[in-house]
């Protein structure tokens, strides 16, 4: 299971979507949690915060964002050798069957449906874990 | 009403119940659908509006609030106690309508309605209404809810 002080970067370019995933996250026990309003943000938040040795330790973004999409930012995640095996789990309104067979294969952890609760993002967040670890 | 038959509108509607009992965990009761123009609507504080775009059709969808409404809806969503809709929360309006819209677009899709992606804006101001091209059929579906009135307004053509 993953610790409480694992830092999480929440992207999305709604805020009441941000603050909703931080509340959500804050019930969790999580503290440690940082936000970027979109994909080109992020991603040097990421390098930056890897680079001084204090990465995050998961990635929660949503899909569809202006400059560049949450499937995008994954993308360059996976291509990142400092980045590419942290956990990514990508929260949106949309199921299409093409759009969740592309972000299985850009590496997705895991894949959360919106509207969703505390335990869903719990639950969503464990396997993202697990499945890091297996791989490790 | 053309389009605007029970299978087309039962996804929004289904979208709203689900939408805000997740998200603000509220229970909303659906009141019978008239169509736009035959009955007063409730006064409209703010509102967010969605193009409805398919290969065989088009129209649009909003949801639309008095500020008490939106207001407990929010503050029920994100935890908080605010007294005015701040500029923090005027992006939820538009965020509740895209869960809904997401909603229903998956449920119409597996029937073939191709619904496209769309981006939802919100709007602000007293006594709102909401224009849809009166040329086109346009129904309305009142929600009530211990945190208050609202309704959703659909137009296609």
């Amino acid at each position: 299971m993953f610790a409480p002080n694992t830092k999480i970067l929440v992207v999305d370019d709604m805020k009441t979507m941000r603050m909703f995933v931080k509340k959500h996250l804050k019930e969790l026990g999580f503290e440690n949690i940082q936000e970027a309003d979109d994909g080109a943000t992020a991603l040097p938040a990421l390098e930056q915060a890897a680079n001084a040795g204090e990465p995050f330790g998961l990635l929660l973004s949503d899909w569809s964002m202006p400059k560049m999409t949450g499937l995008d930012l994954l993308k360059q995640v996976r291509a990142h050798a400092k980045l590419n095996a942290l956990p990514v789990v990508l929260v949106t309104a949309e199921s299409d069957k093409a759009q969740v067979i592309e972000a299985i294969k850009a590496g997705v952890s895991n894949y959360l449906m919106k509207p969703f609760t505390a335990d869903d993002l719990k639950q969503k967040m464990a396997a993202a874990f697990s499945k890091v670890k297996m791989a490790g | 009403m053309g389009r605007l038959d029970a299978n087309f509108i039962k996804p929004f509607v289904g979208g709203v119940l689900e939408t805000l009992k997740v998200s603000c965990q509220t229970e909303v009761k659906t009141g019978r659908p008239y169509a736009a123009g035959s009955a007063v609507t409730p006064a409209v504080d703010i509102a967010a509006i969605i193009g409805l775009t398919s290969k065989t059709f088009n129209g649009s969808i909003a949801i639309c609030y008095p500020q008490k409404t939106f207001l407990t809806l929010m503050n029920r969503m994100l935890g908080m106690n605010e007294q005015e809709i701040s500029s923090d929360f005027e992006d939820g309006a538009g965020e509740l309508l895209n869960q809904i819209f997401g909603f229903a677009k998956r449920h119409l899709n597996t029937e073939g309605y191709e619904i496209q992606k769309a981006i939802p804006s919100v709007v602000r101001g007293q006594n709102l209404r909401i224009w849809h091209n009166r040329e086109v059929p346009s129904g309305i579906i009142p929600f009530e809810s211990d945190a208050g009135e609202f309704y959703l307004e659909i137009a296609i053509a």
